[in-house]
């Protein structure tokens, strides 16, 4: 009983999934690749630069959100948090342009990029 | 899509379908699919909505999703976690809705079903997205594409299973 429109959606599904993983790599055609600058962001606010190419530890502490960044050898990583899934320190380390992790209860993102602006922005909607 | 049945039947598979949502949803996120990806799930509880969508109206279906996110919230702890569901939930009905309304038998509830999990989970990442406004979060997306699109996939084949029984059950 599977019909032909079955198969559309399964294929545009798959289609969508496919594109948006091949999107960065797209991208970063221009990109030297290797990120420079770590930016912490929280609730879209700027709250820290990381410089990636010096070891360091930066603890993320306000509102009650603990997060321990870890950079080291170019990259940065969650090393833990008091966030409820862990989600973000799982997502390992993090050293190429427009990597990003997130840690969404805390509402705290750190984007990887070459010069500190933010590459992929979304920004505050206009009444 | 008429609703069937006579009033007792109906109210009774009504709390019922209501019932299988509410644990299903409670049940699904008792389960963390993903460790490193946030809001992925079984989407058993869409399976239970998607049985709405056919056998009642889409009024009835509507409701039983808004009453499933609501009370989850409120007992399954999570009103910050309520805009996720509620998104989430919300598109999915909508999609799977407009799907079996304008295609009816010409797909099967894997299909609906499919495209259900893709908007629900698309839904709880465009909510992230906004809410840390940063909308390279969709990024993360793939995989729970496809994770979504396998669970879409059996809840569907269980959907097409219990279908004619309920319709049978309330005649």
């Amino acid at each position: 009983m599977i019909r032909k429109a079955d198969l559309y959606i399964l294929g545009i599904v798959l289609a969508v999934a496919g594109a948006v993983f091949l999107l960065p790599r797209a991208f970063a055609a221009n990109d030297t690749g290797t990120g420079a600058v770590a930016t912490v962001y929280y609730r879209s606010e700027e709250v820290a630069q990381l410089d990636l190419s010096r070891d360091t530890e930066y603890l993320f502490d306000r509102d009650g959100f603990l997060n321990r960044l870890i950079v080291k050898e170019g990259g940065v990583s969650v090393a833990e948090a008091n966030c409820h899934g862990q989600e973000c320190v799982h997502m390992g380390v993090k050293s190429k342009n427009g990597e990003l992790i997130v840690c969404l209860p805390h509402e705290l993102v750190i984007q990887i990029s070459s010069d500190g602006r933010q590459a992929l922005e979304v920004d505050t909607v206009v009444g | 899509m008429s609703d069937r049945g006579g009033g007792g039947k109906r109210v009774a598979a009504l709390g019922l379908l209501l019932a299988a949502i509410l644990i299903l949803g409670f049940i699904e996120r008792q389960i963390p699919l993903s460790f490193s990806v946030p809001g992925v799930r079984l989407g058993l509880s869409n399976a239970a909505i998607l049985l709405a969508l056919y056998v009642f109206r889409f009024r009835t279906a509507l409701l039983l999703a808004v009453l499933k996110s609501v009370m989850l919230a409120v007992f399954a702890g999570g009103i910050s976690g309520f805009l996720y569901g509620f998104t989430g939930t919300m598109l999915s009905v909508l999609v799977m809705a407009l799907l079996v309304r304008s295609l009816g038998e010409r797909i099967s509830p894997i299909g609906v079903s499919v495209a259900g999990a893709t908007a629900h989970i698309t839904g709880q990442y465009l909510v992230a997205a906004a809410i840390i406004q940063n909308i390279g979060i969709l990024l993360f997306l793939p995989l729970p594409l496809l994770l979504s699109a396998l669970s879409g996939i059996l809840t569907g084949i269980a959907v097409r299973a219990s279908r004619k029984p309920l319709l049978h059950s309330l005649e």
